[in-house]
């Protein structure tokens, strides 16, 4: 960039959250938005993600809330008077808009910089041709591959004799559409088959690894051409299995030194091959026994796993990468975690991490086989002086109940069955195999996990497994300092978790304190980036200045993701800000919250009792904020309060959201003051479902404690489907409510002292009530909901808010039908939805929330907006397998984008615009089929859907809402077109109806 | 069983045991590489050291899967975290190789605590034993003469017949530096007590790395040989080899506080940098070096150790990491085709 101009840049964000590409990129994000500025760029972010801290007014000079593609890229970048652009901290995303911008000739209009790795090598990375091409002319093998054609792939698949072999297209997020074929008439029968579709052109063949160890090198690279590597990490599943969907350590334990130092060598000449500019992550395929190492492929920007080796390392990858983009060279960047060394190095772990990816298999459980594909929709991170403190940290943090896999209730015939079919339970299915006493050899035939690490977690397994309840008392604190945490000794001895805890608090066996400095205490640091373990000497001591702990929001799952941590990294800051020390506890590597710039001392621990009580003793915190970390914190507040003794609960006290949570206990309180909600019963076998729907009603909503017919809600209409439902459902817990049709559901979030609440704002939502609120479509704006509606929510809000105490945020969700007013739910705590109302109203409501916790300090005042936003789900269907894709009760979309409009019209034109509705739909509504081409609508029959949807297959999105035709759901669920069901969304996108009263 | 590590200050640390039971007293150093434990603990420089490995579950793969720098174990005692001996395979493996030869270890203490303390405290010394209440005292134990002891070797030649011939010092090479080297040419390989009857039959000389002092007498003849090859034949040298040289020549050598050990350690030559392979305690002065027609060319980025020095004039080019790895990088900058060059040049 010429010096004396303006250096004014552009920041790609990532989008909503899908799978494969998710919180890591709004800690990449977030990190050079900062760098950026700090070094006095002007700051342009375009990311349509609210949920991000990215796009928080603090991070950028101007943050575009806008759909992120090449229209709204290229008006920003003339409007902006752009002269840089940062793409490299936004995944695919950002690379293909980049590479749109480049071939479009918009960069050069401009003039604009591309800071990061050049076209060229985003290109080779990217196209598995060139990519083999540079990599085989640079004397780096890798594996044999071809590009099959549409035209004659007949021809083509005779040639092809490396079986088996992966098919997969280009531009994947995750390695989607990826398959393995083992021989030619199962490659027949897939070209035939992925061929009939008109989009795909050609397929990339390569030879498959499977079996092989699978290791990937990051590594950073500067201008001057100094590159290193700031980790490796060993996937502990083999190749075939998605790295995403791999258990991971770092750094690698099995791989001996020359073969590391190949793989490194490989990894920093293949990062110079590619032009890289900042960060790359680079995979290889490793046969120990031979040295034979295949380069697989390259990721030439940040990465969830580069996000990954920061957390595991304290080398802060996107903040080095943004300086280098800049001009710096990595010997002129310092240390940021020590302050006083340079960054011209390569980390050292005096810990082991372990990555466990965390599965919606509660969501999609029919499709839970795992491979080349991703599913996973997050993960946790184990930090242990040992691998098996790790691995177990890991374990414990995803907040499952996984006891059956260590106390033996899992069937052989189970274990078995599953270890040689890799699904979302397989490292689940070992553990139980290890604790079965199956031969590790065996376990590790089947498995491709190595045997020495399996030895390892055999040996701390069985350590406390089948021993008499005195030993496991008289020697916890051994277990302890070997790293067993206490959740896994409860579950294999039956003991509960708070009896432990409370044992080793009386007997003094408390966490020590180990922080984490990039060099294993080799140069003096600073840092407060900490973990817990036993048994050895405390790295820090307490802050002198009061401090408070707050609990972020644990792993990504569907429902509890993103959202979360950026209202617990607004917390932090305000924590802060009032001059209190912020301690933050997480376990999720992907997140801005576990970035250690954030708080004043981060502790990268699981969220359960033992170590946020540890932490609170050990630090000698004034409390605890559970309101940010979604469910996690309700579930565990009343635990957290026995074992301490003390309120340490800042915020609604454990009390209140224990009568909140409880459903009877809240039913009951609005019994009592005449509150409506939609009646239910609860009930514990078929019988008394059948009995309850029967007094209720139908139709009716199920939920069961457990998955029955794929999810643990079910809406249930006729008595067909109330008789198959009565069949499969088993002993166990079940709540029948009446379902109440053809209602308005709004979302109410809150600030409560305790005596009086300020709104922050309502959400009405586009479907029908019973479409779960995380994936509904919801609007917000001027005239929501009706006056006399949100009059009456409040008084209701209030009401509850001073009954209960509310202190700090409150969220209830709500529908009208007829002029009635219904609670569905209230929450003691933030909800999904507060990042996008604080973006949409300018206001810092997590400020205003924490001052109420901490001050009791309540300013009411009406927040004033004009215009309108939307919140529009993205789901992943196109990832799995044999599942309904209609909207319902259960919630299974992984993100959000929003969209903001002047006028209902203007919103409706981005909302189009945001989900690609623009093209065609069909739409079903008063009894009419309509297909809506491009802006035409056409009347169809009933044949005619059948043909349209046949022959236009993918670019259909498909709205109905008559449930009771099979036939076209059958069509549309073959071909992955989600089936919407909700009138009231149908008639907003349509334009037909106005559904304001304005 | 328990075993202790007793320092110098009154401090101790208590452990289990592994490895051989015999009391050892040593040097503590630690080394921050998370590969290798093998190539590291049979690298004769560690001699009289006891070896404190800052990653904790380093004995994860069987210790032959790396290639050993020595006919065997050269510290004299092994300091690791890990608590979980004896499930791990590898573990078990180093575990039987130790007693063997008579190398003691202790695991499970709170390795970063003891890394911290030496990196505080600088040089301090060490007592493994298994019987606190009765052990050796620290002044039990003389000076060594670390060199001598592990170059027993006798007088070798190898590739016999290559053009080129290089005189190999050996003051307790590492086997993967005396091969890079001799690939060059054929080497005599000779140790403190060689004679040495030409040098003007060689084209090269090469003193290699050792463990211990640098300014001991003992290299009194080492330091001769150098002052006379000065200018007239090409001399190199690696870690020991570089401070003997630089010695040699006039500089000073100064003991630093707790050295560098690990293969992650930048060094740069004002243009690009370099991740090395670093196992050094002593270092050349750099003002020491202003007289002595060598000149500084590779720094340590983090404390400005002077890592590669040269006189291009003289032929003179010696460099203070580990250009052969074992563990760690191989060859980051190119400093065994300078040493190439280097010759090719005086011979043509």
């Amino acid at each position: 960039m010429q010096s004396g101009t303006e250096r004014r840049v552009l920041v790609i964000g990532s989008g909503p959250v899908v799978i494969g590409q998710a919180a890591e990129f709004d800690y990449a994000g977030s990190q050079a938005c900062r760098i950026l500025k700090e070094l006095g760029f002007y700051t342009v972010l375009l990311n349509s993600n609210p949920a991000t801290i990215q796009t928080d007014w603090e991070t950028a000079d101007m943050v575009y809330i806008k759909t992120i593609n090449l229209k709204n890229a290229t008006e920003i970048i003339r409007e902006e008077k752009i002269n840089g652009i940062v793409p490299g901290m936004a995944g695919q995303t950002g690379l293909n808009i980049l590479l749109e911008l480049y071939d479009s000739g918009v960069l050069d209009k401009y003039n604009v910089e591309i800071m990061g790795t050049p076209p060229e090598g985003i290109r080779m990375a990217e196209d598995r041709v060139k990519f083999h091409e540079a990599m085989v002319s640079n004397g780096i093998k890798v594996p044999e591959s071809r590009i099959i054609h549409r035209e004659k792939w007949e021809e083509e698949l005779e040639d092809v004799n490396f079986y088996p072999f992966i098919a997969r297209t280009s531009f994947t997020l995750g390695g989607k559409s990826g398959k393995i074929l083992e021989n030619k008439d199962k490659a027949r029968v897939f070209f035939n088959s992925i061929f009939k579709n008109d989009s795909v052109a050609q397929i990339e063949i390569e030879r498959s690894l499977q079996g092989l160890i699978e290791m990937e090198y990051e590594v950073m690279r500067d201008i001057a051409g100094n590159s290193i590597m700031v980790c490796n990490m060993e996937n502990l599943d083999p190749m075939g299995v998605h790295t995403g969907e791999s258990v991971v350590v770092t750094p690698s334990l099995t791989i001996p030194d020359r073969l590391h130092q190949e793989m490194r060598r490989q990894a920093l000449e293949i990062a110079e091959i590619l032009l890289i500019r900042g960060a790359c992550n680079v995979q290889f395929a490793v046969n120990p026994n031979t040295y034979e190492i295949y380069a697989i492929e390259a990721n030439p920007r940040t990465s969830r796993s580069s996000a990954l080796a920061s957390k595991a390392t304290g080398y802060p990858i996107a903040k080095i990468a943004t300086y280098i983009i800049c001009g710096y060279s990595l010997n002129e960047i310092k240390n940021p975690i020590t302050g006083n060394t340079s960054a011209a190095f390569e980390p050292s772990q005096d810990y082991v991490t372990v990555k466990i990816p965390l599965w919606p298999d509660t969501k999609f459980p029919e499709d839970m086989n795992i491979g080349v594909s991703m599913k996973s929709v997050g993960e946790t991170m184990g930090i242990g002086r040992n691998f098996e403190e790790a691995f177990l940290k890991a374990v414990v943090s995803l907040e499952t109940d996984l006891s059956q896999y260590f106390n033996g209730a899992i069937s052989m015939e189970e274990v078995i069955g599953n270890l040689s079919h890799p699904n979302s339970r397989r490292f689940t299915h070992i553990i139980s195999a290890i604790i079965k006493g199956m031969d590790i050899n065996e376990i590790s035939r089947m498995t491709g996990w190595s045997a020495e690490i399996l030895s390892k977690i055999d040996g701390i397994l069985n350590k406390i497994n089948g021993k008499r309840e005195n030993e496991i008392w008289n020697n916890l604190k051994e277990y302890k300092e070997m790293g067993i945490p206490d959740r896994i000794i409860s579950w294999i001895t039956g003991r509960s978790e708070k009896e432990i805890l409370d044992y080793r608090i009386r007997n003094g066996i408390l966490p020590t304190i180990k922080t984490i400095d990039s060099s294993s205490g080799e140069y003096r640091s600073e840092t407060r980036y900490a973990y817990s373990t036993y048994g050895e000497a405390d790295d820090i001591e307490p802050a002198s200045t009061e401090s408070v702990l707050i609990m972020g929001a644990g792993p990504n799952r569907i429902a509890q993701g993103l959202e979360f941590d950026y209202s617990s990294v607004k917390a932090v800051k305000e924590i802060r800000r009032m001059g209190m020390s912020a301690i933050m506890i997480n376990s999720n590597p992907e997140t801005v919250s576990t970035d250690f710039d954030t708080s004043d001392e981060l502790y990268f621990d699981p969220l359960v009792p033992e170590y946020v009580c540890g932490i609170i003793l050990k630090r000698k915190a004034k409390g605890i904020i559970i309101q940010f970390s979604g469910q996690t914190g309700q579930n565990m507040a009343s635990i957290i309060n026995e074992v301490l003794g003390r309120s340490v609960i800042l915020g609604t006290s454990s009390e209140s959201i224990e009568e909140i949570e409880n459903r009877d206990l809240f039913s009951t309180y609005l019994k009592e003051k005449s509150i409506l909600q939609p009646e239910w019963i609860s009930a514990h076998n078929g019988h008394e479902i059948e009995k309850s729907a029967d007094s209720i009603g139908l139709p009716v909503i199920v939920r069961s404690s457990f998955i029955i017919g794929g999810s643990f809600f079910k809406i249930i209409r006729s008595r067909e489907e109330l008789s198959n439902y009565v069949r499969l459902a088993s002993t166990g817990n079940y709540h029948v409510s009446r379902y109440i049709e053809d209602a308005r559901e709004f979302d109410l979030d809150f600030i409560s002292n305790g005596k009086e609440i300020q709104v922050c704002g309502i959400m009405e939502h586009l479907e029908e009530a019973g479409v779960h609120s995380g994936d509904a479509i919801s609007i917000m704006g001027r005239g929501i909901p009706e006056e006399w509606i949100s009059e009456r929510a409040i008084a209701i809000a209030r009401t509850i808010a001073i009954h209960f105490g509310i202190s700090g945020f409150g969220n209830l969700q709500f529908m009208e039908r007829r002029g009635e007013i219904y609670i569905i739910e209230m929450n003691a705590r933030a909800s999904r939805t507060i990042p996008i109302i604080s973006k949409f109203t300018g206001i810092n409501w997590v400020g205003l929330g924490i001052d109420a916790i901490m001050t009791g300090r309540m300013k009411i005042e009406k927040p004033q907006y004009s215009g309108f936003c939307a919140k529009i789900p993205v789901f992943p269907f196109d990832r799995f397998e044999n599942f309904s894709l209609s909207l319902g009760p259960e919630m299974r979309s992984t993100g959000e984008a929003m969209v903001l409009g002047s006028t209902i019209e203007e919103l409706r034109e981005k909302m189009k615009e945001e989900i690609g509705y623009g093209g065609r739909f069909i739409l079903y509504s008063g009894g009419k089929f309509e297909f809506h081409d491009e802006g035409n609508i056409i009347g169809i029959n009933r044949a005619q859907v059948s043909s349209i949807i046949r022959d236009q297959g993918r670019n259909i999105t498909y709205f109905e809402t008559d449930l009771a035709d099979e036939g076209i759901r059958g069509m549309c669920y073959e071909r992955k077109i989600p089936v919407i069901q909700g009138k009231r969304a149908f008639d907003f996108f349509n334009g037909q109806s106005v559904f304001l009263n304005n | 069983m328990r075993r202790y590590l007793l320092l110098e200050d009154g401090d101790s640390f208590e452990g289990k045991a592994f490895g051989a039971s015999v009391e050892k007293h040593g040097d503590l150093i630690f080394t921050t590489s998370a590969t290798g434990y093998y190539e590291a603990m049979t690298d004769p420089s560690y001699a009289g050291q006891i070896m404190v490995f800052s990653f904790p579950s380093i004995f994860y793969y069987e210790f032959w899967k790396d290639k050993p720098q020595s006919d065997g174990i050269k510290a004299e005692g092994i300091i690791v975290k890990d608590t979980m001996f004896p499930q791990g395979r590898g573990f078990a493996s180093i575990d039987g190789l130790m007693r063997h030869q008579g190398v003691p270890g202790i695991y499970g203490i709170d390795t970063r605590r003891l890394v911290k303390k030496i990196r505080d405290s600088g040089n301090i010394r060490g007592i493994i034993t298994d019987d606190p209440e009765n052990h050796s005292s620290f002044k039990d134990h003389p000076t060594r003469n670390l060199i001598r002891e592990v170059t027993k070797r006798s007088e070798i030649i190898l590739n016999k017949g290559m053009d080129r011939k290089i005189l190999f010092v050996d003051l307790g090479s590492k086997i993967d530096l005396l091969e890079k080297v001799s690939s060059m040419g054929e080497t005599h390989v000779i140790n403190l007590d060689s004679r040495v009857r030409s040098l003007s039959d060689y084209d090269l000389i090469f003193i290699s790395n050792g463990p211990g002092d640098p300014s001991d007498a003992s290299l009194s003849s080492i330091y001769n040989m150098i002052k006379k090859a000065e200018g007239n034949i090409p001399v190199a040298g690696v870690c020991m080899g570089n401070q003997v040289i630089a010695g040699a020549l006039g500089a000073s050598i100064e003991r630093m506080t707790f050295g560098h050990h690990g293969i992650n350690h930048a060094v740069s030559d004002r243009r690009n940098i370099f991740i090395t392979s670093h196992n050094h305690n002593f270092r050349v002065s750099e003002e020491s070096l202003r007289n002595t027609g060598l000149k500084p060319v590779q720094w340590d980025l983090n404390d400005g150790t002077v890592e590669m020095i040269e006189n291009m004039e003289k032929s003179i080019l010696s460099i203070q990491y580990h250009p052969e790895g074992s563990p760690g990088p191989v060859d980051p900058s190119g400093f065994f085709r300078k040493v190439e060059e280097m010759f090719n040049a005086i011979r043509n």
